[in-house]
């Protein structure tokens, strides 16, 4: 905005004359209490325009004085609104104390409702807490459940591939089936043994055999002209009917199953013969 | 410093007599509502007041009217005058000028105009110069520093009241030239009165 180009437009002088209208007044004004120099500007006008119209005094006629005074004393007061330069100024102070009143009142409301927030907050806080340790106690049972669940789930797999292995295996036409009955010490024992013809692999079923003793074991062996050939250890833990591995075997005429110790022996104990099949 | 205390009785007749008080202190007691202060503002000012609204009234009768109306005003909204804005002359003589300004422009005083059969515009009026007889001696002086031009586009503006589009349909000139022609006649009194 240039300052020098809008004073010498003349705006001021008019403004300063009467000659504008409201809305051009107000532009002037807004211009005026911008920039200081508007305002000095218009300060200089404003005292030239009055000393001149001051040439035209005229003394008003004497009685007039008590006329405007009277006037002016029987007016009733406007109430005086906040006299910032006079504080001792009586009427002013119920102003402020009706302020002070009501900003205390508000004050006091303002506390007893940050009170009732904070006991609100913290119950539903506790609230909250109490539930996400309940969830957690849930959570912790679910995980455990869950485990067992995948355990189980790995267990029934692994009995699905034995089994599908076992059925693989005994549908093989190759296969020979061998039935191990219990001698005269365990009559009710039977064990399943399948020889492969072309592989020569043995695998083992027992049906029916006593629990073994903690430091005892069964050993199967093989016959083979009156001679016995060590054809492995049977699995322990092994449960029934599960078919399982044993050594391979050439050539046999019979299968037996003795109780060993553990680990096996060299030579089957012949008096602990629990099962016999011929081939 | 020089000091003329009020006679308490202010509706006794004695002559006024200017009180020298400082505008500051003035304006003081006038914010505090204090009603002697109207009292030095009359004694002080009422000739330059009287002198304006006479020569926008052009009626002795109508002048007085517009005074008492104008100190009232004074008095009763004095709390809308603020220092920043200006010298307590220059609010107090707008007020009085748009009161008398006001006056004229009503239909009371065009009916009472009319029957008086004075038909001419403001502007003829101001040739044929009501006598307002100034006392202040400069006034020729002064007057015959500026143009014609200027003398009138100012009394046009400030004492009839006219806005600068009045103006220019009176004189029939541009408004661009109202507007150089109203500063021409103001820097000149600014150089004058300095």
């Amino acid at each position: 905005m240039d300052i020098e180009a809008y004073i010498s437009s003349g705006i001021l002088d008019l403004f300063a004359a009467g000659a504008l209208t409201a809305a051009e007044r107000k532009e002037v004004e807004q211009m005026a209490q911008q920039y200081p120099e508007v305002q000095a500007e218009l300060d200089r006008i404003n005292t030239a325009l009055n000393q001149y119209g001051a040439l035209h005094a005229v003394t008003p006629p004497a009685h007039l004085r008590a006329k405007v005074l009277e006037a002016v004393s029987v007016r009733p007061l406007p109430p005086i609104v906040a006299d910032i330069d006079d504080n001792l100024n009586a009427k002013v102070i119920p102003f402020r104390k009706a302020d002070q009143q009501a900003a205390s009142t508000a004050f006091k409301w303002l506390v007893a409702a940050s009170v009732t927030l904070l006991l609100i907050s913290n119950g539903v806080s506790l609230y909250f807490y109490n539930n996400w340790k309940k969830t957690e106690k849930r959570l912790q049972l679910a995980e455990i459940s869950q485990n067992q669940y995948a355990q189980n789930i790995e267990r029934v797999q692994q009995r699905l591939n034995q089994n599908q292995q076992a059925l693989a295996l005994l549908s093989d036409p190759a296969i020979q089936r061998i039935v191990l009955k219990g001698v005269a010490k365990s009559p009710a024992s039977k064990v399943m043994v399948y020889w492969h013809r072309e592989t020569k692999g043995v695998y083992l079923s027992v049906e029916n055999l006593p629990a073994p003793p903690a430091n005892q074991q069964y050993q199967l062996w093989a016959l083979l002209d009156g001679k016995p050939i060590d054809a492995g250890m049977l699995n322990p833990g092994e449960e029934t009917y599960a078919v399982q591995p044993m050594k391979n075997i050439a050539q046999a005429q019979a299968f037996a199953i003795t109780l060993e110790p553990k680990g096996g022996s060299s030579s089957p104990t012949l008096d602990q013969m629990y099962v016999m099949g011929t081939i | 410093m020089e000091f003329y205390i009020l006679a308490p009785n202010k509706k006794s007749l004695s002559p006024p007599r200017p009180v020298n008080l400082s505008e500051e202190e003035l304006i003081q007691r006038l914010k505090r509502r204090d009603e002697s202060a109207m009292a030095i503002l009359y004694d002080n000012y009422s000739a330059a007041l009287y002198g304006v609204i006479l020569r926008i009234v052009r009626s002795e009768a109508l002048a007085e009217d517009v005074m008492q109306e104008s100190f009232v005003k004074i008095w009763t909204s004095f709390e809308q005058y603020e220092v920043e804005k200006g010298r307590l002359f220059t609010w107090i003589i707008n007020i009085a000028r748009n009161t008398a300004i006001d006056k004229i422009r009503s239909k009371q005083y065009r009916v009472s105009a009319k029957t008086k059969a004075i038909e001419d515009s403001p502007v003829s009026n101001m040739q044929s110069s009501y006598d307002v007889k100034p006392e202040h001696l400069g006034l020729k002086e002064i007057v015959a520093k500026l143009t014609p031009d200027q003398k009138q586009i100012i009394d046009m503006m400030y004492f009839d009241g006219y806005t600068q589009s009045e103006v220019a349909e009176e004189l029939a000139i541009p408004l661009g030239t109202v507007k150089t022609r109203c500063r021409a006649a103001i820097k000149m009194l600014i150089k004058l009165f300095r």
